[in-house]
């Protein structure tokens, strides 16, 4: 190591001029990126079983649920004026045949209906109503029609909406066309301002995922900036010059720029998931630089010219740094083996950006310490490494002589918090992960009043014409008016429903005839008469496929797991000997189930990771106690946050079980660094405490700075606009705020009582830097 | 390039237009085609099948047999039986064309063994799920509009008028149709619908015409719903220009008649 730190010396420009180069072509190669956020990230991945019916039923229905939507409320709907202008917004949206495959309104929607001998088909609405008396039949027809009721108007008359099916689904449309679908839109209601009483707004899918792709880049605009002049103020603090601040700001800067180049290649979007990745690499980024550079400055004083101070600098720390960064890259890579491709991404990204961290660290930090004058105030920033020194050396000289207590202690307080975290409550959401706000009161008012806005799918597959049985479609009746019973459920429709709408339309509109009718002929001839577009909606031209449309409201994952599950027996029970397959999908099916998969794998993956960095240790050092050491310090801290996670009401869901991969990078390093150098000085024949003392003089004040920059750095989460990464900002402080304390008093205790004999070899260069640095 | 097998017939019927025809205005134009009945209805008996076909490509099969009967110019009565599929077979449709009012529907659905008058506003409506609706049937829209001559144009051999057609009417459900008739005979080889967005949202297309006591049929034709992918082809198996229908024969008692 000391031999490439001479060369990067000796061609000091030369490196100069290849990083920039290689800076260059990260940057460039990172123009790529795209942020977006689209929640099918979160559930499309090679080997998702459920993906395969969830594109059939796409491909034969489409996608009903991905609508532009304009949310209109008023005192009440059927109100001549308020028809009026739901009549004047769908006839301005119809034009857009580019953007949108059809439009659906109250004023648009077709209601087959019978009085008196008569069967009154067509459109709901033949002519705007001008009298009450007009209005108030308008209302019951559409009251009554389960095709309509909470589709397209609330049952107390409150709410309507005008629903715009986007041309290309919203399921497989890009936010970019799904901006241009919202802006028609938008114009349309621009034009046509909401009379008065009367309040008109836009909603739906693509408004959401639009929205919070804005929320995503708005993020990423406050955040980074905000990471960025926290780790600033945090070097002007530790180093107090601009020295201190701009060298390892460089430093992990060009590490950044290349990781970006990296994650661009990899083809994926800048997610919810990846927007943490510049947050946790330039927190994580920094703490080498600041153990450099602090040792750095030590050897300066000790009155070594700058190249001499540099190569003792890097003596000491470029091997440890190497180990830990080594650790924490490999327990990010350990998210690799993840099924979804966004928490792959994640793991593999932070993980290559650690190690270009350190490359960055023994190849750019050390011509800058060369090439630039040395900071004129390091005497005043000696000052704060010297009042954490003592700090620690401190708190350790209080417990020295009770390790065994503080061991004791340590493992009664991990095993109450595990059994107090132990029950932990997984549930992933949509709605609830919007930006707070317009965006998700919105949401909310919309499922609260007219639908909500998960869809649970049954898709039902059968021989040709098999959708025409009266037998199979009571079973559809049946699962379509279970569906309608569950609290999650806001509206169900399905062809029984159309059949039932039409045999009641036949029989002079008697409530007695809203049944499925014996004779399978008449279910054809009934079929017949229906308008193409409104057939192809719930069943095929041949006739053997079908499904049942529910759309639930977003109580998240747990809720719908219960729903789901009770569905399926329903589905189970009705479709039993009939035939038919029946199949559940829809994205709260799917999503749901891959997402609270995913958590699972992360919170599995954790625990492989943990074990994956306690078997590096037992490797890289030979030693059993080591790794026994390396157990207690760093299961505390996961504890703690899983306490945290339970004893906040967050459940454990994509965007905060994310804590368990970032938490790798925080955990191990300070245990490793502290350890080593105890033992080594064992090693030298310094007595026990003494030698810790030592340990925790070298470790302590890094530590240290490394706790509070971290904090503060994922502190900043709290102003992102999304809940989940609110709820990660704190994990993040608590689990990092743990660590510390865990490796200040249980990490020596440890020590103390297991690292006994200096038995063991280390690898020649770590031995050579441990040992340089005691 | 290969043509479509299925202009063959369209080749190998009728003859070409003469050239030194004076140039007919577009009314004159227009009231030719709509006074040709080419689809046999006002004054023929004819048995037909359809194909439909959705964006999946699943097909199915509709047959039925239906007379009618001139009433006025632009209207008429007209009596549809349906014989498959099996399901449909007895279903019957009965439309009476008004001059000045409604039309009048009444639907026969044998398995309810009594007929029912249907109203509302229909015309927008699919008629019995193909891609026709009973607009495109009724013809009202070319009847009651603006008509301008755009210019002439052949389809494959045959010299046409291209027409477009303003519908007038309040419910009509197209905003412009272009039209090409065949200058010889007046039979609508194609036909573009637009919706009210000015989308393209149906085009009709003559594959094949027949002759029948010197009246042209177009007796195979596709329309295609662009927006749905959704197709209906026609076929005109037996026309029938003899047979002469009393007004008995276009009343719900002839409706609900078994088959």
């Amino acid at each position: 190591m000391r031999s490439y730190i001479k060369f990067v010396l000796r061609w000091r420009y030369y490196v100069l001029v290849v990083l920039f180069v290689s800076m260059s072509v990260g940057a460039y190669a990172a123009r790529k990126m795209q942020i977006r956020f689209q929640y099918k990230d979160m559930y499309t991945y090679d080997g998702n079983t459920m993906l395969d019916t969830y594109a059939a039923y796409h491909r034969d229905f489409g996608d009903p649920g991905g609508n532009v939507i304009i949310y209109i409320r008023a005192p009440d709907v059927f109100a001549p004026a308020v028809l009026a202008y739901v009549n004047r917004l769908t006839n301005e949206l119809a034009p857009h045949g580019a953007e949108f495959s059809r439009i659906r309104s109250l004023t648009q929607v077709n209601a087959v209906r019978g009085e008196q001998g008569e069967v009154i088909a067509g459109s709901l609405i033949r002519q705007l109503p001008v009298t009450k008396e007009d209005s108030d039949l308008i209302r019951r027809t559409a009251i009554e029609n389960p095709l309509i009721v909470r589709r397209l108007v609330s049952p107390d008359s409150r709410a309507t909406a005008v629903l715009a099916e986007l041309a290309i689904p919203a399921e497989t449309a890009s936010i970019e066309q799904q901006k241009h679908a919202l802006q028609v839109v938008e114009g349309v209601l621009a034009r046509n301002p909401a009379p008065a009483g009367i309040t008109a707004g836009v909603t739906g899918a693509p408004e959401v995922e639009v929205a919070t792709t804005q929320a995503l880049m708005l993020d990423q605009v406050v955040l980074l900036p905000a990471v960025t002049a926290v780790v600033v103020i945090a070097l002007f603090l530790i180093f107090r010059s601009l020295h201190g601040v701009l060298m390892p700001m460089a430093s992990v800067s060009i590490a950044l720029v290349w990781t970006a180049g990296i994650f661009a290649q990899l083809g994926r979007p800048v997610d919810l998931i990846g927007s943490v990745i510049p947050i946790s690499l330039l927190t994580y980024g920094v703490v080498d630089p600041i153990f450099v550079l602090t040792r750095f400055l030590l050897r300066r004083e000790q009155g070594l010219g700058r190249e001499e101070a540099v190569l003792a600098a890097l003596d000491e720390l470029a091997m440890p740094c190497l180990v830990t960064s080594l650790t924490t890259a490999l327990g990010f890579m350990a998210f690799v083996t993840a099924t979804l491709p966004t928490i792959k991404s994640y793991g593999l990204t932070v993980g290559i950006g650690v190690l270009l961290v350190w490359v960055s660290t023994v190849t750019l930090l050390p011509v800058l310490l060369v090439v630039f004058p040395d900071p004129k105030t390091h005497a005043r920033g000696l000052r704060t490494t010297r009042w954490a020194q003592e700090l620690a050396q401190r708190l350790w000289a209080a417990l020295s002589l009770r390790s065994g207590r503080v061991v004791a202690a340590s493992t009664v307080a991990l095993v109450l918090v595990a059994a107090y975290a132990r029950t932990q409550h997984v549930s992933n959401e949509y709605v609830g992960n919007l930006p707070r706000g317009a965006i998700q009161n919105t949401v909310r008012s919309l499922e609260n009043q007219l639908t909500g806005v998960l869809r649970v799918i049954v898709y039902i597959e059968g021989p040709r014409d098999s959708m025409t049985r009266p037998e199979l479609l009571k079973a559809i009746a049946r699962v379509d008016h279970y569906l309608e019973k569950q609290p999650l459920v806001t509206s169900s429709v399905s062809l029984a429903d159309m059949i039932e709408v039409s045999n009641r339309a036949f029989n002079d509109g008697d409530v007695a005839e809203l049944r499925i009718p014996e004779s399978r002929a008449l279910v054809t001839q009934y079929l017949s008469l229906l308008d193409p577009a409104d057939r192809a909606e719930v069943v095929t031209q041949d006739y053997s496929k079908t499904m049942i449309a529910a759309l639930a409201v977003d109580r998240g994952s747990a809720s719908m797991a219960t729903l789901r599950e009770n569905l399926q027996h329903e589905v189970d029970e009705a479709f039993r000997g009939l035939d038919v397959k029946a199949s559940l999908t829809g994205n709260a099916v799917v999503a749901w189930s891959a997402m609270d998969t995913v958590v699972e794998e992360m919170v599995v993956g954790f625990v492989g990771a943990f074990a994956i960095v306690i078997g590096i240790v037992l490797i890289a050092f030979r030693s059993l106690r080591m790794a026994i050491v390396a157990v207690l310090p760093n299961l505390i801290p996961a504890a703690a946050c899983f306490a945290t996670i339970r004893a906040a009401g967050v459940a454990l869901r994509i965007d905060t079980a994310i804590v368990l991969c970032i938490a790798m990078g925080a955990l191990f390093n300070t245990t490793i660094q502290l350890t080593v150098r105890a033992q080594d000085r064992l090693k030298a024949g310094i007595p026990r405490s003494l030698a810790i003392n030592e340990a925790i003089g070298d470790v302590g004040p890094p530590a240290f700075f490394t706790t509070a920059i971290l904090s503060a750095g994922f502190s900043v989460l709290a102003f992102s606009s999304f809940p989940g990464m609110q709820a990660l900002g704190l994990l993040m402080v608590v689990t990092i705020s743990f660590a510390f304390i865990s490796d200040m008093l249980v990490t020596p205790a440890l020590t103390s009582l297991l690292i006994r004999a200096p038995r063991v070899d280390l690898p020649l260069d770590a031995s050579l830097a441990v040992r340089e640095g005691v | 390039m290969k043509k479509p097998l299925w202009i063959l017939p369209l080749l190998l019927s009728g003859s070409p237009a003469r050239a030194d025809s004076p140039t007919p205005s577009a009314q004159q134009v227009l009231g030719h085609v709509l006074d040709s009945d080419s689809w046999g209805l006002s004054g023929a008996s004819i048995s037909a099948h359809a194909t439909l076909t959705d964006k999946t490509g699943a097909k199915s099969e509709l047959s039925f047999s239906a007379r009618s009967k001139r009433l006025g110019p632009g209207v008429s009565e007209s009596l549809v039986r349906f014989s498959a599929p099996a399901e449909l077979a007895g279903a019957g449709f009965l439309q009476i064309q008004k001059q000045d009012a409604d039309d009048e529907r009444f639907l026969f659905l044998p398995d309810l063994k009594r007929s029912r008058r249907i109203s509302g506003g229909l015309r927008a409506n699919a008629f019995m799920g193909t891609d026709m609706s009973f607009a495109d049937l009724d013809r009202r829209d070319l009847r009651d509009s603006t008509v301008s001559l755009t210019g002439s144009e052949p389809i494959e051999k045959w010299d046409c008028f291209k027409l477009e057609v303003l519908p007038k009417r309040a419910d009509s459900q197209y905003s412009r149709v272009e039209l090409w008739a065949r200058k010889d005979n007046y039979v609508t080889l194609r036909m573009k619908m637009y919706d009210r967005s000015k989308s393209l949202v149906k085009v009709f297309t003559t594959l094949e015409v027949r002759r029948v006591s010197g009246q042209w049929f177009i007796s195979k034709s596709k329309m295609v719903n662009q927006q749905q992918a959704h197709t209906t082809e026609l076929f005109l198996d037996q026309i029938s220009t003899s047979e002469q229908f009393s007004d008995d024969d276009f009343t719900v008692r002839a409706l609900e008649k078994s088959r």
